[in-house]
């Protein structure tokens, strides 16, 4: 097992077990995700690996899911706003329009990467739109115990270390045949992503953030 | 397709551009939040300032209030009471029957009673006699009054220095005049005391020794449960965060009750 993977499944443990307590996961159907995210990562992975000797058309379907899970958690969290509606109808387009991609147009021995960049392009204003709202328009809390601040960070520093091997992946891995390099490059913003699902368990599962108004 | 210098060139170009910006991006985070934190922090201990800056105002008109009403007792109740006891006592001299007399006498016993138990009111509530020297000086007179006119004799013990520039609260003042008034009642009515040694100390504490030379002694939680004026004493104390004990030596019974000049 590689680090980020057995940090996958111990976010997954803590997970069920708070669920099983009766306790509330950082973000809705979190749970159900980081089945899909274990899954995807070890077992299946694996077995593609046996049957077509890569893993790429698994690895396009899962970041997809990812994104897809990401757009969720903060639509539900904006789901109060008047531009919600918006961005309901964006993400539906992006959802549908990736999906026909994936099954209907993608050359499943490669990456597809501008469906990965497109995803970011809709998710990175939304957490920044957090941050702004933490900084601004919040009172202020303790941010250490809000697991929407990890799971932000966690994605922007895996999306910016990934970000020059997935924008040019299938040049730098694909075809290359030193992609070993790249591919642990890959697995250390996989590191700061699991470690951000693990740190939003288990800040959630502490005390609330504390609010304390000026 | 593009050419592998130029792949080489945008890689290097986003390996350098993304972390730049992200490091950017927590940067501002970092800073704003501990801008925000430290704000936060400002304007709690301006609203803690703002409340004990209320809470002093607040005290202060409680004060003058006090004040304001102690004067007008004793400007208009006071000099009423006073001309009822002068009629009365000018009445008697007037009367024509022994009946007469005592009824007259009751009235002027009643208004000196009121007379004295006004002036105490009015002491207890004027700020003006808010702090030590007062209190020790309004003790003094009162034990004097009250043992000579029972013919007991007694002691006033107290180190003058300790009284300066002491303020001792209206409701400290108060609370613990009337359980000094309380246990010479008792004295007087119950002990048998031969003699009455008082010692006043002040520090962060006021503390009163009442001594009761040659008196009975008494079980004070069994006449706590008896009769009203232990548990009032205890109450009044309770109210004031003091504490009263009783000890009982072969030459006297001692009462000690003290209480924080400074409420917590």
């Amino acid at each position: 097992l590689l680090l980020f993977e057995s940090i996958f499944i111990a976010t997954l443990t803590l997970s069920a077990w708070f669920t099983y307590k009766g306790q509330k996961g950082p973000f809705p159907y979190f749970l159900p995700f980081m089945v899909m995210v274990v899954s995807f990562e070890i077992p299946i992975d694996i077995w593609f690996k046996s049957l077509y000797g890569h893993n790429l058309h698994l690895k396009n379907l899962m970041a997809k899911l990812c994104i897809y899970y990401y757009l969720f958690v903060f639509y539900h969290y904006y789901r109060d706003r008047v531009w919600s509606m918006l961005l309901k109808y964006i993400i539906l387009l992006y959802m549908t329009i990736t999906l026909v991609w994936n099954f209907g147009f993608q050359d499943q021995d490669s990456i597809d990467y501008i469906s990965y960049n497109a995803g970011y392009l809709i998710l990175i204003p939304l957490m920044l739109l957090y941050l702004h709202e933490v900084i601004y328009k919040k009172d202020y809390y303790n941010v250490l115990r809000d697991p929407y601040v990890y799971f932000i960070f966690g994605i922007l520093i895996f999306y910016t270390s990934s970000f020059p091997i997935l924008g040019f992946i299938n040049m730098l891995i694909t075809y290359n045949p030193n992609y070993k390099a790249f591919y642990h490059l890959l697995n250390l913003g996989n590191i700061f992503l699991s470690l951000a699902y693990l740190g939003a368990v288990l800040c959630s599962q502490t005390k609330k953030p504390s609010i304390i108004s000026s | 397709m593009l050419t592998d210098e130029e792949t080489i060139y945008n890689i290097i170009l986003a390996a350098f551009i993304m972390p730049v910006l992200l490091a950017g991006l927590l940067i501002w985070f970092f800073i704003s939040f501990q801008k925000k934190k430290f704000q936060n922090e400002n304007d709690r201990k301006d609203a803690q300032l703002r409340e004990q800056a209320l809470m002093i105002e607040r005290h202060q008109a409680i004060e003058h209030e006090r004040t304001r009403i102690a004067s007008e007792m004793h400007d208009d109740l006071g000099s009423g009471l006073t001309t009822i006891r002068y009629l009365s006592d000018k009445a008697l001299l007037q009367a024509k029957d022994t009946e007469e007399a005592e009824q007259i006498q009751r009235i002027a016993d009643h208004s000196n009673t009121l007379v004295r138990n006004m002036s105490e009111i009015i002491w207890a509530m004027n700020s003006r006699f808010d702090d030590a020297e007062n209190l020790a000086g309004y003790l003094r007179r009162y034990a004097s009054e009250y043992l000579e006119e029972h013919s007991i004799p007694f002691s006033f013990e107290i180190d003058e220095e300790q009284l300066e520039n002491v303020n001792v609260r209206g409701e400290v003042r108060r609370n613990l005049f009337l359980v000094f008034k309380e246990v010479l009642h008792n004295t007087v009515k119950y002990s048998g005391a031969a003699e009455v040694f008082i010692h006043l100390q002040i520090d962060d504490h006021v503390t009163i020794k009442v001594s009761e030379i040659g008196a009975r002694g008494f079980d004070p939680i069994a006449s706590e449960e008896k009769g009203n004026g232990l548990y009032n004493i205890k109450k009044r104390m309770d109210a004031i965060q003091g504490r009263i004990s009783y000890e009982k030596t072969a030459e006297a019974m001692q009462i000690i009750f003290s209480a924080p000049i400074h409420l917590s």
